[in-house]
């Protein structure tokens, strides 16, 4: 019988690969393997746009299972590349450890950036946030010389809240619900149990000194992508994992499009004058439907994590 | 989460039976709860019991009858009969409990609270209902839970701190069987507990507009003597504009580097 109760070994490695690796996917020569990773044309260029199926009271029905389509780097140069250095072949998570077979199965093999505007593909960091985030990037652990700080490490990996857009950014264990009724979209999320519910009656965000962590999200239909207004959301979480810093300034205006009966894109505007030189846009093939029959799995994240004393050899939480 | 065969339980057949004799006595389903309240119908005509709800009262603290002591309201109680039929080595790992709360609550580690332990807390939860899944969200730790209203059976593959719930309707009530539970989280903070062998039965049923009665059977043959139970109102949250907001405990336990002060600081 599996436990979703995760082990030392488990965390251990969800430290390494989540944290230490910023760079999962590093950008390589593309190969056929890789071609459904591309990000979909938008439906405007698209020849015949999908149209999906409507729901009794009359909206796009995106409901469903699903899981991530790859990872994806955030943006290019995101590792300097080494001349005449052969492609890594597409991989698979391979670690046996808690929880169920599709937690592993999350091909890791996305070569082209989630970053698609500005045209660089790079996220336009104002200089001090850049070299901030070289900075916590650095203090992640993979430079064995240098000292972890708990304070700069990955909220993720810590079990605390992805945030928007991050949650939707891919991940290992990162399976989608999607429910709706007339009125409100609602996704629950597999990673750490956490949930977006999105009213789509146009309701004022709440108050600007409430932050949260998954922010105030309030959505409409534009024909048949769901267009999701999200702000007052704190500065404690980061826009994608390699330390993508934001302040809780932060608006971001989120676009889900089914292109398929069984694909969503996901589009994502993201301000933070504090922190970015200008507006930036990431897109990229976000969910892809599980087989009929698929359940999602609890992850408890803070249930099972011994960071402190694999990490830090002192308790701050739970498990000591 | 299962693809392919799954391995039945008999309390999952009991569900698919329940789903079963509602199919050929569809009197049963047009029934009004013992109130007599018939609440309005979501699209494909099943009660509606979505919305924010919240209890008001003190289980969180102490299921059974309890004086008040620092911060802690005093309560009349939830449990039917008031007592909770502890096996004798149970009562006094249930005493032991309550000495060492503060070391030993789950809660006090920011684990996820179970059920029916979550449902109780002092925060509100959002019920999103639709034909065939029931999302239940919850303030408390950004914690949910899935009800399965399709028929489906139980999954057969884990322990959950929340367990493995499978719903169905019997009229105005909504039932649901959780199974599947790891012997981790309690009842309560005064130390009632449960093990591994724990089998709730949660019935949801609206009473009036903006309140719904929550009937729990507790049942865990290596604890108890016999199975027991607990009611109490759920009441609908009035604010204009209510929304769940954030209790994420761990964010309390933390160190954060604040974005926002240094974002002031350097240019």
């Amino acid at each position: 019988m599996k436990s979703p109760v995760f082990g030392l070994r488990q965390l251990t490695w969800l430290v390494v690969v989540c944290a230490f690796t910023p760079a999962t996917a590093s950008p390589q020569t593309s190969t056929p393997a890789a071609k459904s990773q591309t990000p979909s044309k938008a439906p405007a260029s698209a020849a015949k746009p999908y149209v999906p199926p409507r729901t009794p009271w009359g909206d796009p029905d995106i409901q469903g299972i699903y899981k991530n389509v790859s990872m994806y780097p955030l943006e290019s140069r995101e590792r300097p590349t080494v001349e005449g250095q052969t492609p890594a072949p597409p991989s698979r998570r391979v670690d046996a450890g808690a929880g169920p077979e599709h937690w592993y199965e999350v091909p890791m093999n996305g070569t082209t950036p989630m970053v698609i505007d500005p045209p660089d593909r790079r996220v336009p960091y104002k200089p001090w946030a850049r070299t901030l985030n070289s900075e916590i990037n650095t203090h992640q652990g993979d430079n064995p010389e240098v000292k972890i700080r708990r304070d700069y490490l990955d909220h993720r990996v810590r079990c605390l809240p992805s945030g928007a857009p991050r949650v939707t950014t891919p991940c290992a264990y990162c399976g989608y619900q999607i429910l709706q009724g007339p009125g409100f979209v609602a996704f629950f999320y597999e990673w750490n149990h956490l949930y977006q519910y999105i009213p789509l009656d146009r309701r004022q965000h709440v108050d600007a000194n409430l932050k949260l962590w998954m922010g105030d999200a309030v959505g409409h239909w534009e024909g048949n992508t769901l267009v999701v207004d999200v702000t007052n959301l704190n500065d404690k979480t980061w826009v994608a994992r390699g330390a993508a810093i934001h302040t809780s300034a932060m608006h971001i205006v989120e676009r889900y499009t089914p292109v398929d009966k069984d694909t969503i894109d996901y589009e994502v505007r993201i301000e933070d004058p504090n922190v970015f030189t200008s507006p930036w846009t990431m897109r990229f093939p976000a969910f892809s439907r599980y087989p009929q029959g698929t359940e999602l799995y609890e992850y408890a994240c803070a249930e099972g994590n011994h960071i402190d004393e694999t990490v830090f050899g002192v308790g701050l939480t739970g498990n000591k | 989460m299962r693809i392919g065969p799954v391995r039945g339980r008999s309390i999952g057949a009991c569900a698919v039976v329940g789903l079963l004799v509602l199919a050929v006595m569809p009197v049963i389903g047009q029934a009004p709860s013992r109130s007599g309240y018939r609440a309005p119908r979501t699209f494909d005509g099943r009660p509606d019991l979505s919305g924010i709800w919240q209890v008001l009262n003190t289980a969180a603290w102490d299921l059974q009858a309890h004086n008040a002591s620092e911060n802690v309201p005093a309560g009349l109680g939830v449990v039917e009969g008031g007592e909770i039929p502890y096996q004798p080595w149970a009562a006094a790992k249930k005493r032991q409990n309550a000495q060492n709360w503060m070391k030993d609550d789950p809660l006090q580690k920011c684990f996820l609270a179970g059920v029916p332990r979550a449902t109780y807390l002092p925060y509100p939860f959002q019920i999103v209902q639709t034909p065939k899944y029931i999302g239940i969200a919850y303030e408390y730790n950004h914690g949910s839970r899935t009800i399965y209203v399709d028929g489906s059976p139980h999954s057969g593959v884990g322990e959950f701190w929340m367990g493995d719930s499978r719903g169905h309707w019997e009229g105005e009530t909504l039932v649901v069987d959780v199974t599947e539970f790891n012997d981790q989280t309690w009842f309560d903070r005064a130390g009632n507990f449960h093990s591994e062998a724990l089998h709730v039965v949660e019935r949801y049923t609206r009473t009036s507009p903006d309140i719904m009665t929550y009937d729990v059977t507790i049942e865990d043959p290596k604890v108890f003597t016999r199975p027991w139970k607990m009611s109490m109102p759920l009441y609908r949250r009035q604010e204009k504009n209510v929304r769940l907001l954030d209790y994420v405990c761990l964010e309390f336990k933390e160190p954060f580097v604040s974005f926002d002060e240094l974002s002031k600081t350097k240019k």
